[in-house]
């Protein structure tokens, strides 16, 4: 053991080492705080793993550990060891990072901030690292260019990312139509942060799905079979819903019940566009010669839900559409005198002085008739290296394809 | 244009597909090869083309359109790669795994009616699946070619085990394109690239798996065996990945990755 070279059994006691170690330090320490991290400590871990890879690479011939974990000997159980822990962080249920402590005494549902974890990840890091700095030391183009590729976006990547996390801000703010806001909650503990951001809603809007009508317990208003439905997109429109054929004859997308005509049992609908409008469809359905019809329509915070009874079980109902797509209509000015005016939605957000703004979320309950709109704000500093590393391993990635046995089935066919 | 007539196009681009993976078999029969399945890809992107005019937009907005995609570009992929490389595999595969998405188009024509939630409709969608999918079937290929070896073999043949290192780094390839264009899309959709989701979590264990098989390989390259054994469980992480988080206890609702 531990002679040199130094083998994969050596690297196995590595491992088992480094858990124990981290075991303690969880036991004498506590969790890990990332927060300590925050800028500068973060830019001098990565000076500080830069100058220790350098030093291992020295004395690689002199130290049988400083010539080894730059070997597959150390990349091989260092992989294995990360894997197992991941696993078990796959296995357990994780709880979030903000919250104060993890959810078992040892500390497996905070996998992020315990430390056999990030030693092995740390260890699997300086491998990369001192491999890296031993194969420029003899660089071939041709022959390294793949394999920096990879290890270096690797290392950029699991570095920055991890290091980077201290100095990343993800703040929520929420902005009434017409309004302007300059205040947001920290996602990590609620307190209110001043991003130096205002940001004013000109207009939320929401985009629908066509309407789908349902057949539903009469009592629960529980859908029976979620495969079965009549899309309201083209009208009129007749399909077989559980042995009932339906019909959907009209459809309004903004109505309200014309008040003078409820009487008991029937009502009826008109177009309307205000506040609170909901959808409203004329359905007719048809089952051994019984026949019903009638208006049903889906509910908002102005007007309830209506359904057609069918029978002493079912009935027929048009829950509120899902979105297609919400927007925000919205300028953002920045302290510094940047203004930005841009319609956002998911997927499409907007950039301001390092600043990424969302649209995360609405008012559920009004839906399309919401007021305000909910906002992340993030700031990641060190997302353009993190970037850099994708992207290299990206171009990693297309090397491997050019260079894996291709040529070889080439040659024979 | 609409559904009812995709079979008169699916059928012809399917045969030229299959005929083209055939004729990839063969010596000398590359240009062949590549013209056939051009051809049924002509046929097939006519069929997306008369959807798009006849639509008035893209087909891209259901689960059915955006599956006419994939039957699209799975067969590219699998051309771009063979005309590159020569793979004999690589064409048969693809046509498989778009022939499955086209009879699911077929035979579950209900699907087309589903809505697609706001955070799916990004361009990063149909790449990110398409290239998770390609890479799951190579991935699978060589589980296959590991199972068989272990289970038939006393010794397996230098070839054998080129061929499945060849499909474990061309399934990785690919793997690691659907998981960065996933961390890509992430951070336009949800603000962040990588979360710990557990679907990421188990991405993460599949994709550092397959890497503890390359570099295994490469430490021991005269113990086949346990490097093939080593290939089974990664083929257990993928599937964990692919469908068993759903199943999993301590991801059960809690991923952001279940629709």
């Amino acid at each position: 053991m531990f002679s040199k070279p130094w083998k994969i059994k050596d690297g196995i006691l590595v491992g088992c080492g480094l858990i124990l170690v981290g075991l303690l330090l969880q036991y004498l320490s506590g969790r890990i705080e990332w927060e300590i991290f925050a800028w500068p400590v973060n830019i001098l871990s990565v000076v500080f793993l830069i100058i220790v890879s350098l030093v291992i690479h020295l004395l690689r011939s002199r130290f049988g550990f400083c010539g080894w974990i730059s070997s597959l000997a150390s990349a091989v159980p260092a992989i294995g060891f990360s894997l197992a822990l991941t696993i078990v962080m796959g296995l357990t249920r994780q709880v979030p990072s903000q919250m104060p402590k993890a959810a078992d005494p040892i500390g497996i549902s905070q996998m992020l901030r315990f430390w056999p974890f990030v030693l092995c990840y740390t260890w699997m890091v300086l491998t990369l690292m001192t491999t890296v700095i031993r194969r420029i030391s003899t660089f071939k183009w041709k022959k390294d260019i793949p394999f920096m590729l990879s290890h270096i976006g690797l290392i950029l990547v699991i570095v920055c990312g991890t290091l980077g996390s201290a100095d990343l801000l993800q703040l929520e703010m929420t902005v009434t139509e017409g309004k302007t806001e300059s205040k947001a909650v920290s996602e990590v503990d609620r307190s209110l942060q001043d991003p130096g951001l205002s940001v004013f809603l000109k207009d939320f809007s929401i985009d629908e799905y066509p309407p789908k009508v349902y057949v539903v317990d009469r009592a629960s208003r529980k859908i029976v079979n979620r495969a079965e439905f009549i899309s309201a997109e083209l009208v009129p429109s007749s399909q077989n819903l559980s042995g009932w054929e339906v019909t959907v004859e009209k459809a309004l997308p903004f109505a309200a019940p014309a008040e003078a005509l409820i009487r008991k049992d029937s009502i009826s609908f008109e177009p309307w566009e205000g506040d609170g409008a909901v959808h409203a469809l004329f359905v007719k359905a048809r089952k051994d010669g019984i026949s019903k019809d009638g208006w049903i329509s889906s509910g908002s915070h102005e007007f309830e839900e209506r359904v057609l009874d069918l029978d002493e079980n079912f009935a027929l109902k048009v829950p509120s559409p899902a979105p297609r797509r919400y927007s925000a209509d919205m300028a953002v000015t920045s302290r510094k005198g940047e203004r930005v005016e841009k319609t956002i939605a998911v997927n499409e957000p907007l950039k301001i002085d390092g600043w990424k703004v969302y649209l995360v979320d609405y008012d559920n309950e009004r839906g399309r008739w919401s007021k305000i709109a909910v906002f992340e704000l993030v700031r990641d500093p060190w997302l353009p290296f993190v970037y850099i590393g994708i992207f290299m391993l990206l171009a990693g990635a297309v090397c491997m394809l050019s260079l894996s046995g291709g040529r070889k089935t080439n040659g024979k066919s | 244009m609409s559904w009812d007539s995709f079979i008169y196009f699916a059928v012809p681009s399917v045969l030229f597909w299959f005929f083209g993976a055939f004729l990839a078999w063969k010596p000398l029969r590359h240009k062949a090869a590549v013209a056939s399945t051009l051809i049924g890809l002509v046929i097939f992107f006519s069929y997306i083309v008369a959807m798009w005019i006849s639509l008035e937009r893209p087909p891209l907005r259901t689960m059915g359109e955006t599956r006419l995609w994939y039957s699209f570009f799975l067969p590219v992929a699998g051309l771009l790669v063979y005309s590159r490389w020569r793979y004999k595999w690589i064409l048969s595969f693809s046509s498989i795994m778009a022939l499955v998405f086209i009879c699911v188009n077929l035979f579950k024509p209900e699907i087309h009616s589903k809505t697609l939630m706001p955070a799916l409709q990004s361009p990063w969608f149909a790449p990110h699946v398409i290239v998770y999918m390609f890479a799951y079937a190579l991935l699978g290929a060589s589980f296959l070619m590991a199972l068989w070896l272990l289970v038939r073999r006393k010794a397996a043949s230098e070839e054998e085990i080129q061929m499945t290192d060849g499909l474990v780094n061309v399934g990785v390839a690919f793997l690691t394109f659907g998981m960065l264009f996933g961390a890509l899309w992430a951070k336009e959709a949800w603000g962040h690239y990588w979360g710990w989701d557990p679907k990421e979590t188990w991405a993460a264990i599949t994709w550092f798996s397959y890497l503890f098989y390359i570099h295994f390989r490469r430490l021991r390259p005269r113990n086949w065996k346990a490097a093939m054994a080593i290939l089974l469980i990664c083929f257990v992480f993928l599937q964990m990945c692919w469908w068993g988080i759903n199943y999993l206890p301590s991801a059960k609702a809690t991923s952001v990755h279940t629709y």
